[in-house]
C-alpha cells in the first residue's frame, strides 16, 4: 500500500473520530420494545420542554429491546439515565444489582407508571378463529404468537393474565390452571425475545391466528396495517403497570439528576400524558384517559399484579419466571 | 467416474508443491515445514497457491515435467476468475474431469448451481435494491441522510477501519511468525486464528460483556480509570476485530508458506535490513494476496450483526452500527427506509466484490509473463 493512501485513510479516521457533537446534555433512556413511537414523540416534546425551562438543548438516546434484555443491559453496564421498563421486577433486578436505590416505585405516583396498558388480543379481519376470550386460546389448532416470557415484559403480562381468567374459571383448582396455561404455550408457534419481534411475525410474516399484544401494540398494528386485523378486547384482562425510574448510580456518575427527574416528571404532565393516549397508552390521568374513551374499553376488567392471587411482582416473578418455576416447568413438559 | 475425479484431485494436490524444489532450491524444503504444521483445509490452499508460484519458478531451470504442471496450473488459474483465487483445486478438477464428462451431469450441475444461486442470492438481493428505491429516489436519498443513519454509517466506518487495520497487523506479524520461526505453540496459534470462524458470533459478544462489562473481571480496572469498553464504541470495535480475525492471517500463512525464505535469506546476506527486507523482498510477493484479505476482512467487518448486537446495548446514534440500525429500522414499521439502509449495504458488498475480482484478475495479469 503506498504511502499515500495511508496518509488519506489516517486523515480519514482521525475525521471520523474527531466530529463529537458540541457539548450538551444528553440523556439515555433504556426502555422496552413497544415504546418506540411513543418516546419518539415524547423526547421532542421534552426537548422544547427543557428549552423553555433551562434554555439548553438536550439529546435524548433511546434503546430498545425486550424488557428483562434491557434490565440485564443495564445492570452489565448499559449507563442509562433512566429506565422505562416493561414491568416493576425488570426494574427491581437492577435495584438489587445496587443501582437503583430502594424504595423506587414509589417516588413517583401511581406506582411509578405514567401510564398503564393492557392485553389484548389482534386477530386476523374477521376473527376466522373465532377466538373471544381466554380459554380460546388453548383450542386445537389455533395458532398463538406470544414472546418469551423469560425476555420480555409483555409475554409475563400475557400469561398472568391468562393465568387469571382459568383461577377463576376453574375455581383455583391450580393443577386445571397450569394444564390450562400450558395448552395454550403447546399452541405458541412462535417464541420472540422482544413484544416488537411477536408483532412483525404476526403482522409482517403472518404467522398464527392471534397475537397475545399490549394494547398499545395492537393499536399501532391497526393504524399500520387497515383493515387486515381486529383487536378483541377479552372480558377480563391484565392491568399491564409499566413502571419509570431513575438509575441513581448513573445520574449521579454523569450528573444528570435533574435533568432524569424533570424527564420523568414531565411524563406526567397534561401534555405528556395526552402523548401517552394519543400513542395508545392509558394515561394515569383519570382526565386525560377520558379524551380517548373512544379506543379505551374503560369497563374492562383488570386485575392487579397485587391482587391475592399473584401476591406483587416479588412473590410472582419467583413462582412463576424464576428458574425452575412455573414457566419452566411448563415449557419444559 | 468417481474414482477418476478423486485421483485427480489427489494428483492437483501433490503435483505443483513437487514443481516448487525444481524451481527454487530450498523454498519447497521449508513449504514442506510449514504445512506439517497446518491444518488439512490449510494444505488445500497451499497447494492453490503454490501451484501458482511455480509459474514465476519454471522459466529459471524446472525440467519439463515441471513446466507441464506449471502450466496446468496456469490454465486452471486462468478459469479460475470467477469462483475465487482462494481455491485452486477446484477449477482444475473441472478442467480435467469434463473431458469423460457425461453432458447431461455437465448440464444438471450447471443448472443446479445456477438455479439454487438465483433463488438464495440474486432474488432476494434484487428484492432489497427494489424495495429500497421502490419509493423512489427521494426517499431513497431522505433515508440515508436520516441523522441516525449517518451516525450508524460513521461509526461502522470507524469500526470497519480500526478492525482491519488491526487484523492486517496481527494477521502479518502472525503469518511471519508462523511460515518464518519454529516455536512451541505454534500449532495452537494456528487453532486460534481459526477459532473466530468456529465460534458463534452470541458468544464473541457474551465474553467481551463477561470480561470488560460492570460485573466482569476486567471492571475495577476500567471503572478507577473511568474506561467504558462494553455499550461503548471500544466494545464494538474489539467484537469486529473477534470476529473478522481469521482473514488476514488466513490468506498470508500458505502465501508466506508457498514462498518459501530463501528470497529474504539472500536479502538478509546482503545486508539488508528486518524491514527493508519485508517492505522490498516479501511484501512485494504477497501484495496482492494482502489486498485480497483487506477486502474481505472490510466487508465481513461491515456487516457483522450478532457479536456487535450483543455488546451494543442499541444506543440510538451513539452504538448502533449499520446493520442494527436496519434492525431497528425494521422494528419501527419503517420498511422503506430500513430497506434503503441494507442497500447501502448491498451496494458497499457489490463494490467490494467487484473489487475483489479486479485484484483477483490484476495479480493473474502480473504473473502471466513469468509462464510464457
Amino acid at each position: 500500500m503506498s504511502n499515500r493512501v495511508l496518509a488519506a485513510l489516517a486523515v480519514f479516521s482521525l475525521l471520523l473520530i474527531s466530529v463529537p457533537a458540541p457539548a450538551q446534555e444528553e440523556l439515555t433512556n433504556v426502555s422496552y420494545d413497544p415504546t418506540r413511537e411513543l418516546y419518539e414523540a415524547y423526547n421532542q416534546a421534552f426537548q422544547k420542554h427543557w428549552q423553555e425551562l433551562k434554555k439548553a438543548d438536550v439529546t435524548i438516546v433511546q434503546s430498545h429491546g425486550g424488557s428483562a434484555k434491557q434490565a440485564r443491559s443495564v445492570i452489565e453496564g448499559n449507563e442509562a439515565d433512566v429506565v422505562t421498563l416493561a414491568l416493576a421486577s425488570d426494574i427491581t433486578a437492577i435495584e438489587e444489582a445496587g443501582l437503583i436505590n430502594k424504595g423506587w416505585q414509589s417516588e413517583l405516583p401511581n406506582n411509578s407508571s405514567p401510564y398503564t396498558s393492557t392485553i389484548v388480543f389482534l386477530v386476523r379481519k374477521g376473527n376466522p378463529k373465532k377466538i373471544l376470550d381466554w380459554g380460546d386460546l388453548a383450542r386445537e389448532g389455533v395458532g398463538v404468537i406470544t414472546p418469551n416470557p423469560k425476555t420480555s415484559g409483555g409475554a409475563r403480562w400475557n400469561y398472568l393474565a391468562a393465568w387469571d381468567w382459568a383461577d377463576k374459571e376453574y375455581d383455583h383448582d391450580e393443577t386445571k390452571i397450569v394444564a390450562f396455561v400450558k395448552q395454550v404455550f403447546d399452541n405458541v408457534l412462535v417464541l420472540d425475545s422482544g413484544a416488537r419481534g411477536s408483532t412483525n411475525t404476526f403482522v409482517q410474516n403472518g404467522q398464527g391466528d392471534v397475537l397475545l399484544a399490549w394494547e398499545n401494540e395492537a393499536y399501532l398494528s391497526l393504524a399500520e396495517r387497515p383493515g387486515e386485523f381486529e383487536i378483541v378486547t377479552p372480558p377480563t384482562s391484565i392491568l399491564a403497570e409499566p413502571p419509570v425510574t431513575i438509575v441513581d448510580a448513573y445520574v449521579d456518575k454523569n450528573g444528570t439528576r435533574e435533568l432524569a427527574t424533570e424527564y420523568l416528571k414531565f411524563l406526567y404532565s397534561d401534555e405528556g400524558q395526552r402523548i401517552a393516549g394519543a400513542h395508545y397508552y392509558r394515561p394515569s390521568n383519570p382526565e386525560i384517559i377520558k379524551e380517548f374513551a373512544d379506543y379505551f374499553d374503560l369497563g374492562l376488567k383488570l386485575v392487579t399484579i397485587d391482587d391475592p392471587l399473584f401476591g406483587g411482582w416479588e412473590v410472582a416473578q419467583k413462582k412463576h419466571f424464576g428458574d425452575g418455576g412455573v414457566f419452566d416447568q411448563i415449557y419444559e413438559k | 467416474m468417481t474414482t477418476d475425479a478423486a485421483e485427480t484431485t489427489a494428483e492437483g494436490l501433490v503435483t505443483p508443491p513437487a514443481g516448487v524444489p525444481g524451481g527454487s532450491g530450498e523454498s519447497g524444503g521449508a513449504a514442506e515445514e510449514v504445512k506439517n504444521i497446518l491444518s488439512e483445509a490449510e494444505r488445500n490452499f497451499l497447494s492453490g497457491r503454490t501451484g501458482r508460484g511455480t509459474e514465476t519458478g519454471s522459466p529459471t531451470g524446472a525440467g519439463r515435467a515441471d513446466s507441464e504442471a506449471a502450466d496446468a496450473g496456469a490454465r486452471a488459474d486462468g478459469e479460475d476468475g470467477g469462483t475465487g483465487g482462494t481455491d485452486g483445486t477446484t477449477p482444475r478438477r473441472g478442467r480435467r474431469g469434463h473431458r469423460q464428462e457425461n453432458p447431461l451431469i455437465r448440464g444438471t450441475l450447471i443448472a443446479v448451481s445456477l438455479v439454487f444461486a438465483a433463488l438464495m442470492l440474486v432474488l432476494p438481493l434484487l428484492a432489497v435494491l427494489s424495495q429500497a428505491f421502490g419509493a423512489g429516489w427521494d426517499n431513497f436519498v431522505r433515508s440515508v441522510t436520516d441523522t441516525f443513519t449517518v451516525k450508524a454509517l460513521k461509526l461502522t466506518l470507524l469500526t470497519s477501519l480500526v478492525a482491519v487495520t488491526a487484523n492486517t497487523l496481527f494477521g502479518l506479524t502472525a503469518a511471519w511468525a508462523l511460515t518464518r520461526y519454529r516455536f512451541r505453540g505454534q500449532g495452537l496459534l494456528v487453532t486460534l486464528i481459526d477459532l473466530p470462524f468456529a465460534v458463534s458470533p452470541i458468544i464473541a459478544g457474551l465474553i467481551f460483556i463477561l470480561t470488560y462489562g460492570r460485573l466482569g473481571w476486567a471492571a475495577p480496572f476500567l471503572e478507577a480509570h473511568d474506561l467504558k469498553i462494553v455499550f461503548a464504541t471500544p466494545g464494538i470495535i474489539m467484537a469486529t476485530v473477534f470476529v473478522t480475525i481469521p482473514f488476514v492471517a488466513r490468506e498470508i500463512i500458505p502465501v508466506l508458506a508457498a514462498r518459501g525464505t530463501d528470497e529474504e535469506q539472500a536479502a538478509v546476506l546482503m545486508g539488508a535490513g528486518f524491514f527493508r527486507t519485508f517492505f522490498q523482498v516479501t511484501l512485494p510477493h504477497i501484495r496482492w494476496a494482502l489486498v485480497y484479505s483487506v477486502i474481505l476482512c472490510s466487508a465481513r467487518a461491515m456487516g457483522e450483526f450478532g457479536a456487535v448486537s450483543v455488546v451494543s446495548g442499541h444506543l440510538r446514534g451513539k452504538t448502533n452500527t449499520l446493520p442494527l440500525h436496519i434492525e431497528i429500522l425494521f422494528n419501527e414499521h419503517h420498511y422503506r427506509e430500513a430497506f434503503a439502509v441494507s442497500a447501502i449495504l448491498v451496494i458497499t458488498s457489490i463494490v467490494i466484490l467487484t473489487a475483489r475480482s479486479l485484484v483477483e484478475w490484476v495479480s493473474k495479469k502480473e504473473e502471466e509473463p513469468g509462464v510464457r
